[in-house]
């Protein structure tokens, strides 16, 4: 848990309190743990046999392991099970309340205010009196015990200034869903989000199960190809289609994301990112698709791709896609991953009505140049390019598409070469055209030398980063894209406007490689492959490094 | 899936005005190799849709991958000639949207019983709202005549000049073990046999063919074997490729 007087950035690399509720908690934690943390345990846990489980062969509460820190020693079970007596649960539901019981003692050194946490306890466990009762008594029990032990010191943290409006914690893969549901509703469109389960992404498919009332239709389907499948015949069919996987899905959708360009419909394709490649590390984040989004399909298949850099932005970031997918009628891919998927923050609430309109005209008369019957599926808006869009049902402008090269206009088949040397150039020239905003820099004393630019879910790491280089009295710049293709019209003027450019990646430099391609620029790779976001430690030390090799310190 | 079950062609729109089989012609020049069993079945389609009474612009075919699945392009209705072994796929999606359509996937041995296996059976037991023409000539035709999973042992290709050794698939035990809630066959020489199964089958066809529960949907597998084909082929020469294909109106594409 971090709690601070500012929006939180990252989990935090190193926690200033461990509570080991027995001796592997303990082994397993204490690697992160600083010497300046307090340590609290749960004694009743520390028996021979508990100990011999976790592979300590002596006890480390005596054996001087702990030496460095301020340990406190707390017989949580015990003291939980007399706390909760009176609720009458059995000896097992008593104890299973210790965790509250700590959670309250944390409460009582953080100064933090118990009535909602409590309201939470009686609301979740309103089924069963008894838990709901025991859970609260132990909760106060562990309150008690630090006020009265007087042994715990306290700390006061100052509520946060943010933005006034409800707030709700949520992960990035239900903010995702969210934001697909909140998309349909702004384009008046019936979702259909076709999936296959896969780590780290089947949360979306779960989250989206519960929203038939708002139009929303899943598909689970027999794999990922009939997944994909399923949304872009949806989309054909006038819905807006959907799909989520993680990365040896994405491979599998590759042909059906190539149909989608060349029959310009729109389609979302999330790929929440695990550690590859083929299985790979399924429960460890990473970003190392990003190469795969923007080239993984036969022939010249260009793709928009958005990265939401952090849980909340998913519902942002769900949008977006479906702005950009149905605006200009392409597929679009949406990369998350695991961190972000499984990560949570407090989520203002936003107005509906203040969301992006993404309603479509569909095509309702005949579009020939001569004006008289039919429709030519292929004829475009001058200016997005984005083609006529008719559904079935629709009297009179019966047509068919599909995957085999087409004459620009009328879409009728065409093997002629320079028909095919123009569409390649047109869907191309097509996703280059789509409006992207510039992108922001955050470079606040304006006399910064290195810019950090990131993407995705190194926002976090990033930008604590620089919060401490600069408190410090460093001066940093950075700049996060949430547009991966097309890229923002000012970001090759940004990028040459500083000495040096960082870009901090989970992946072995594939960002980095793009832009050197694209603008000619170097750029320095920092990379790290590990399933776990970046430390702030780390991009601290990285980034000071650029900087002092620019104003030697 | 949340979509509710469907109710055969009983949602989909009727018209009120008398079509043609002309009205299911498109403008383009059908291109199999003359004689191939395709043309008849597309006569017959063109011939029978119009006595389903529902408004064209409902209807949406969808195919694969193969000669077969040129299909769509001479219909003229909605269509989607999309890649190989998937069309089941899209033609769901397009099903579960939108109830008020008629949905059609016409598609090739190769197509639906080998690349698009796994699809098939699914569609079929998922029983939503599709009729599935799966056109058997036991051949490969578009890519110029190798075995497929439904030739006979032994048949001699370019790609198994000493015979093929594996053991073909049934189609209809295939849709019949799949619970495929309707299966006919019939052959391209048979004109009525095929209109037979392309109708509406009687314990589905409740006025207005419309019942609430999962029998109700039409799924038809029409298993047609071409007549140059009835017999598998034996030689390369003989297969259902350029070697076979007389003159310039042979396919002019492959895929
Ligand atoms: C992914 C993919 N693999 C292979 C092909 C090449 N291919 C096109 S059609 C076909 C076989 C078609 O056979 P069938 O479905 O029986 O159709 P027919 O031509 O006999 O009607 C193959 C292998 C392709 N288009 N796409
Ligand atoms: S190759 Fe065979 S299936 Fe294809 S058009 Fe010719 S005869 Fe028909
Ligand atoms: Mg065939």
């Amino acid at each position: 848990m971090h709690i601070a007087d500012h929006d939180i950035l990252t989990p935090g690399d190193h926690p200033d309190v461990l509570v080991a509720m027995n001796p592997a908690a303990l082994r397993a934690n204490l690697g992160d743990v600083p010497a300046t943390a307090t340590i609290i345990v749960d004694v009743d846990e520390f028996t021979g046999r508990n100990l011999a489980r976790a592979g300590y062969t002596s006890d480390p509460l005596t054996d001087g392991t702990l030496a460095a820190h301020e340990v406190h020693e707390v017989a949580m079970t015990s003291l939980t099970r007399g706390a909760v007596a009176e609720a009458g649960l059995g000896k097992k539901g008593a104890e299973r309340c210790r965790n509250m019981f700590a959670l309250g003692l944390l409460f009582f050194m953080y100064g933090r205010a118990a009535e909602l946490t409590e309201t939470f306890l009686r609301a979740k466990f309103a089924e069963d009196r008894g838990v709901a009762d025991a859970n609260v008594l132990a909760f106060r029990a562990g309150w008690n015990y630090g006020e009265t032990t007087e042994a715990f010191a306290t700390v006061r943290v100052a509520p946060a200034v943010l933005p006034s409006g409800t707030y709700r914690q949520i992960t990035g893969n239900t903010a995702l869903a969210y934001g697909l549901v909140a998309a349909g509703e702004r384009a008046q469109l019936p979702v259909l989000f076709g999936a296959y389960p896969i780590t780290p992404a089947s949360d979306v498919l779960h989250e989206l199960t519960k929203h038939k009332n708002f139009g929303v239709l899943t598909v689970q389907a027999e794999d990922e190809i009939a997944a994909v499948g399923a949304a872009l015949g949806a989309s054909f069919a006038g819905a807006l289609g959907i799909t989520a996987t993680s990365g040896p899905g994405l491979a599998l959708k590759a042909e059906t994301i190539g149909l989608g360009v060349m029959t310009e419909l729109p389609l979302v394709v999330i790929d929440v990112q695990r550690g590859g490649p083929s299985t790979g590390l399924p429960t460890k984040t990473e970003q190392a698709d990003l190469l795969q989004a923007l080239h993984g399909r036969n022939g010249e298949s260009p793709v928009p791709v958005v990265a939401p850099r952090s849980p909340a932005d998913c519902f942002d970031t769900a949008l977006e896609a479906a702005r950009i997918a149905l605006a200009y009628r392409t597929p679009v891919l949406l990369l998350s991953d695991g961190a972000i998927a499984n990560g949570s923050e407090p989520w203002l609430l936003p107005e509906i009505e203040e969301l992006p309109d993404l309603r479509v005209a569909f095509a309702t008369t005949p579009n020939t140049p001569d004006g008289s019957t039919g429709f030519w599926p292929y004829r475009r808006d001058p200016e997005t390019l984005a083609r006529d869009w008719a559904v079935p049902g629709t009297p009179g402008l019966a047509h068919r598409i599909g995957g085999l090269e087409k004459t620009d206009g009328s879409g009728e088949i065409s093997y002629d070469a320079a028909n095919h040397d123009h569409m390649v150039r047109l869907r191309r020239r097509k996703v280059d055209g789509i409006t992207v905003p510039d992108v922001a820099v955050d470079d606040p004393d304006d006399r910064a030398d290195v810019l950090v630019l990131g993407w995705g879910s190194t926002y976090g790491p990033i930008g604590a980063a620089c919060r401490r280089i600069r408190r410090a009295g460093g001066s940093v710049a950075q700049a996060h894209l949430r547009h991966l293709n097309p890229l923002p019209a000012n970001l090759g003027e940004v990028l040459a406007r500083y000495h040096r450019v960082v870009l901090p990646e989970m992946n072995l430099g594939q960002l980095a490689s793009v832009l050197r391609a694209r603008y000619l620029t170097d750029i320095r790779s920092v990379t790290k492959v590990a399933g776990m976001p970046f430390t702030v430690e780390e991009l601290q030390a990285a980034i000071t490094t650029s900087i002092e090799e620019i104003v030697p310190a | 899936m949340t979509a509710t079950m469907s109710d055969g062609i009983g949602s989909v729109p009727r018209s009120t005005v008398v079509a043609t089989a002309g009205d299911y012609k498109s403008d383009q020049e059908v291109r199999w190799c003359p004689g191939c069993g395709d043309y008849i079945v597309l006569n017959t389609v063109q011939a029978f849709l119009p006595t389903l009474g529902l408004r064209r612009e409902n209807l949406v075919f969808v195919s694969g991958i193969g000669c077969s699945s040129r299909f769509p392009y001479y219909l003229d209705t909605y269509g989607m000639h999309s890649i190989h072994g998937r069309a089941p796929t899209i033609a769901t999606g397009m099903a579960v949207a939108r109830p008020d359509l008629s949905v059609w996937v016409v598609t090739g041995d190769g197509d639906a019983l080998s690349i698009g296996g796994n699809h098939l059976i699914h569609a079929l037991r998922r029983n939503v709202n599709l009729t599935i023409l799966l056109f058997n000539n036991r051949v490969y035709g578009l890519t110029k005549g190798q075995y497929s999973p439904t030739s006979t042992a032994g048949t001699i290709t370019k790609s198994t000049p000493m015979g093929s050794v594996d053991a073909p698939l049934d189609p209809v035990s295939l849709a019949l073990g799949a619970e495929a809630t309707f299966v006919g066959r019939a052959l391209d020489s048979d004109r009525a046999g095929l209109t037979e199964v392309l109708a509406p089958p009687p314990a589905t066809a409740g006025p207005p063919w419309s019942r609430s529960t999962r029998t109700a949907r039409s799924s038809t597998l029409v298993r047609s074997t071409t007549s140059r084909r009835r017999t598998p082929p034996r030689t390369a020469s003989s297969g259902c490729g350029p070697g076979n294909r007389s003159g310039s109106a042979a396919p002019t594409s492959s895929a």
